[in-house]
Parts: C-alpha cells; structure tokens; sequence
C-alpha cells in the first residue's frame, strides 16, 4: 500500500462534507463492511468501496479518491445508506465529495456537465426529441398531444441557475476545452 | 386531494409512453390531477454535482406548485419522487442553502416556504386507488403474463424518508400485477439496481449490470417485466438490445410500465397506452 502523505490530509474535511450532508457522518463508520456487501458498484468497479470511503472521509485523506475519479462510479442506488447499523451514510459522504470535488474545480464527467447545459438551456437534461415507435414513425409530445414543455421566462430561469452554481460547473467545461 | 402533475425530464425524449400510461390509468380512476406549469427537471440528476443546484430545482417545483394550487405532487419518476420528498428533510438543518435558493428562486418571483406531500404513481395506484378497486375495474385477465416486477432503488430506499413500499421487501407492485391476473414471484435479484447512474460514466458497465439482470429473469422463467421508473425501465427495456450487445448474449425480454399492465387488463386501446413505443416485443404475449 502507498503510504499517504501527511501534507495531504484535509483537515477541514469533516466540516465541508457537514455543510452538505448531515447524514454522511463518516465518522461514526466502524468499519463493518455492510455497506460494501451490498454495494452494486463494489462488484463491477475495482476498486470502489464504500467502507474505505468512509475511513478516508473520516481521517481527511481523499486526495486519491477525488483524483481518481473512482467516486463518480457510485449508482446512488442508496443501499449502504439503508443498511449501516451506525446510522451513516456512505452514498452522502461519496456525492458530498463529488462536489467537494466540483467546487474546488475539478471537472465532473461530462454527462454531468451535459445535463446542466441541457438543464440551462430548456430546463430539462435531456433536449425534446422522437421517440420511435413499433411501426416505425418517430413521434415528438406534439404529434402526441401532450402539453408543451420548457421555461417560461428563460433568462430569468439562467440568472436563477447562476446564483446556485451552475455557471460555475460549466465554465470548468471550458477551461478543459481551451488546453 | 388535487395533484400537481409532474412528469420530470424523461418524458420529453424517450418515455412518452409513461406519461401516457400514467394519465389515462390516473383519469380513469377519476385522480383529480393537472400539470405543474413552467415545471422543470426534479434537480436529482445534478445533485452529485452541484448540491445547492439540485436543491434550487426541486425547491422550485414545490414553490410552482404551492403558487398553482395543489395540494401534493404526483410524480412517475422514481429519481424526480426521491428528490422531491427528500428535500424538506435534507434543508432541515441547512437555513444558508434555503436562503440561496430562494435568492435564486426570487428571479422568477417563487418562494420556497416548505414541501408539498409527494406521492409516486405506486402510492397513488396502492393507497389512493387500492388492490379492491382496480380488481373490480379489470375485464381482460393477464394470465399469460408471469412479471419480473422491478421496483428501482429510489422507490424504496432510503430508511431515513417515507418511501412508496418497504426497503428491503417490497411488495406492492407484484400485489397490483396478481390482482390483474397475472404472476408476478418474488426473485432473489428483485431489489438488485438497474445501474442507470452510471451509463453516463461508464456505459458498458453500467448495460452489463443491467444486461445480467434481464439475463437473470429470463433465466427465473420469467416472460415480461414491469417498471415504475423511466430510468430503470430505459436500461432495463429500451437498452436491451445493447445489453445484449455487450454481454454477447439474448437478453430480450418484454418491459412494460405497471400502468399499462393495468391499462391492458382494464381492455384498454394498445395506443392509448402508448405501447407504440414499447420496442420490447410485448405483442405476442398481449395477444396470447
Ligand atoms: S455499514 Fe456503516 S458502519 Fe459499516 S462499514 Fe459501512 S458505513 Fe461503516
Ligand atoms: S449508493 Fe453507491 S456506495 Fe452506496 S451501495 Fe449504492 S453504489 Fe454502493
């Protein structure tokens, strides 16, 4: 194992997983490993482990786990979160370091950055399209008549987004595409 | 109770049909519903990503809601139902992002001043409706149909919140589907995770995960599916033939939505269910 080095320890940690979660409480982890057992990640992403998460969160040491990118293979299918006797929640600790992560300027994968493009420009992740049915006509919520969809006053909706951040994910994108 | 409909972003590209499905089922039983106007995405894909993002957008569905006159908001996403239930309890102790979202919610004059009740379409169809309602509703039996039922994670976990059914024995889709006539066992992979979080960071893995547990079905000797969740139902449906692809194996398999299970079993109009755009093969067995 690599031994960690101390200069790396985040010792303010604790307090920002704190300001966005206050179920994570990776310290109250010990360590029984339930949440790994079950965790569906675990079994097809080597590497990803809940538990170890939850210790790493709880000494300060995530600089691997942020750089590696390996937080962002967590499903979200909520499951350690269900099943830890200590009443944490390992799925809050990995999505508190994934903006942890994001905050400091580290770019997401970019489906993520996509949806909030998508989001940004008509308010949903996914931009309208047709859907293909089993005789072949491609059919959009027009054709079908289903009530349109999309913001109402757009700029407004963009200057809401700005104050919570979503500007600031998508520049990030940027600054990737300029190198 | 009056219902704010929200259909959440998946229904603007490949999953009219639960949109469909769910508002003939939702008029049919007489639920007094009409959509959330100016709604947009639930915030629930962007939460691992920008947090007071996610909590501004689902904050902003229940401050349309509130403005329009609802009383709760039915959803028939099971992502677009976590987020919206889990955000009173999630803001709980956290009066800075309430303010920055309200800040932010102020640029389109809304306000967020607390949740509405959330209700999925399984608690809608469960609790609102009930097993004695819909079996006297039902004219064409489904006996042909032996249904993998599929309830997806955010239907039933986490502990900490009021989910649609049990988180670790759910029961209430597979109770709807014996009611229709058909049979619909308990599997030892039921609760396993559709994996839809992950196709956007690593496809293939994420279509295995999901390929293995159509495989696993089909296996079991089961000959259709039932989803209550676009997302599930995409990677357990619609992206069969991928799967399959990766896997190197048949892993095709009728998937249907649990309103058009009782939409057929109600003798309703193929169309009017939107199965047009089920691809998964459902017309054999329907015509069985
Ligand atoms: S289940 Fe809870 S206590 Fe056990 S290892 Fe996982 S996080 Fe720690
Ligand atoms: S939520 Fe993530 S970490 Fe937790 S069990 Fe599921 S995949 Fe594993």
């Amino acid at each position: 194992m690599d031994t960690i080095e101390y200069s790396s320890r985040d010792k303010e940690l604790a307090n920002k997983i704190k300001a966005i979660s206050d179920e994570a409480k990776p310290e109250d982890c010990y360590t029984c490993i339930k949440c790994t057992n079950g965790c569906p990640a675990n079994k097809i992403f080597e590497g990803f482990a809940p538990h170890k998460i939850q210790v790493a969160a709880h000494m300060g040491f995530v600089e691997d786990l942020i750089e590696s990118g390996i937080l962002w293979y967590c499903m979200n299918c909520l499951t350690c979160q269900t099943r830890c006797p200590m009443k944490t929640s390992p799925v809050q600790t990995i999505s508190s370091l994934t903006n942890i992560s994001v905050n400091r300027g580290i770019a997401p994968p970019k489906a993520f950055t996509e949806m909030i493009r998508a989001v940004k420009a008509n308010g949903a992740i996914i931009q309208p399209r047709e859907a293909q049915t089993t005789d072949f006509d491609f059919l959009t919520r027009d054709d079908l008549e289903l009530p349109a969809r999309g913001i109402k006053d757009p700029v407004k909706f963009q200057e809401a987004l700005k104050i919570v951040g979503a500007d600031q994910v998508l520049e990030i994108k940027k600054a990737e595409e300029e190198i | 109770m009056k219902y704010g409909f929200f259909t959440g972003c998946t229904s603007q590209a490949d999953s009219y049909e639960n949109e469909i499905s769910s508002r003939v089922i939702l008029t049919h039983y007489g639920i007094d519903f009409q959509d959330i106007e100016d709604q947009s995405c639930c915030g629930t894909p962007i939460k691992t990503t920008k947090h007071s993002m996610w909590a501004f957008l689902a904050a902003r569905v229940h401050a349309l809601a509130k403005k329009q006159g609802y009383e709760a908001i039915a959803t028939i996403c099971n992502g677009c139902d976590l987020s919206l239930s889990e955000l009173s309890h999630e803001l709980e102790h956290h009066p800075d992002v309430v303010e920055l979202i309200n800040e932010a919610l102020a640029k389109e004059g809304l306000h967020y001043d607390g949740s509405l009740p959330v209700r999925n379409i399984l608690e809608i169809l469960y609790e609102d409706i009930g097993l004695e309602t819909i079996e006297k509703s039902v004219k064409k039996k489904l006996t042909g149909f032996v249904t993998a039922a599929h309830y997806g994670c955010h239907a039933i976990r986490p502990k900490t919140i009021k989910r649609p059914d049990n988180h670790e024995q759910p029961t209430h889709i597979q109770e709807i589907l014996e009611i229709l006539g058909a049979k619909s066992p308990v599997y030892p992979e039921l609760l396993d995770c559709c994996s839809a979080t992950t196709i956007g960071v690593d496809a293939e893995k994420a279509l295995k995960v999901s390929g293995e547990k159509v495989e696993i079905m089909k296996l079991r000797g089961y000959n259709s599916i039932a989803n209550i969740c676009p997302f599930c139902h995409k990677q357990l449906g619609a992206s069969q033939d991928v799967a399959g692809k990766v896997l190197g194996k048949d892993v095709k398999l009728p998937a249907m939505y649990l309103s058009q299970y009782i939409g057929l079993a109600l003798g309703m109009d193929e169309e009017k269910l939107g199965l047009q755009f089920n691809l998964t093969g459902w017309e054999e067995l329907v015509n069985k």
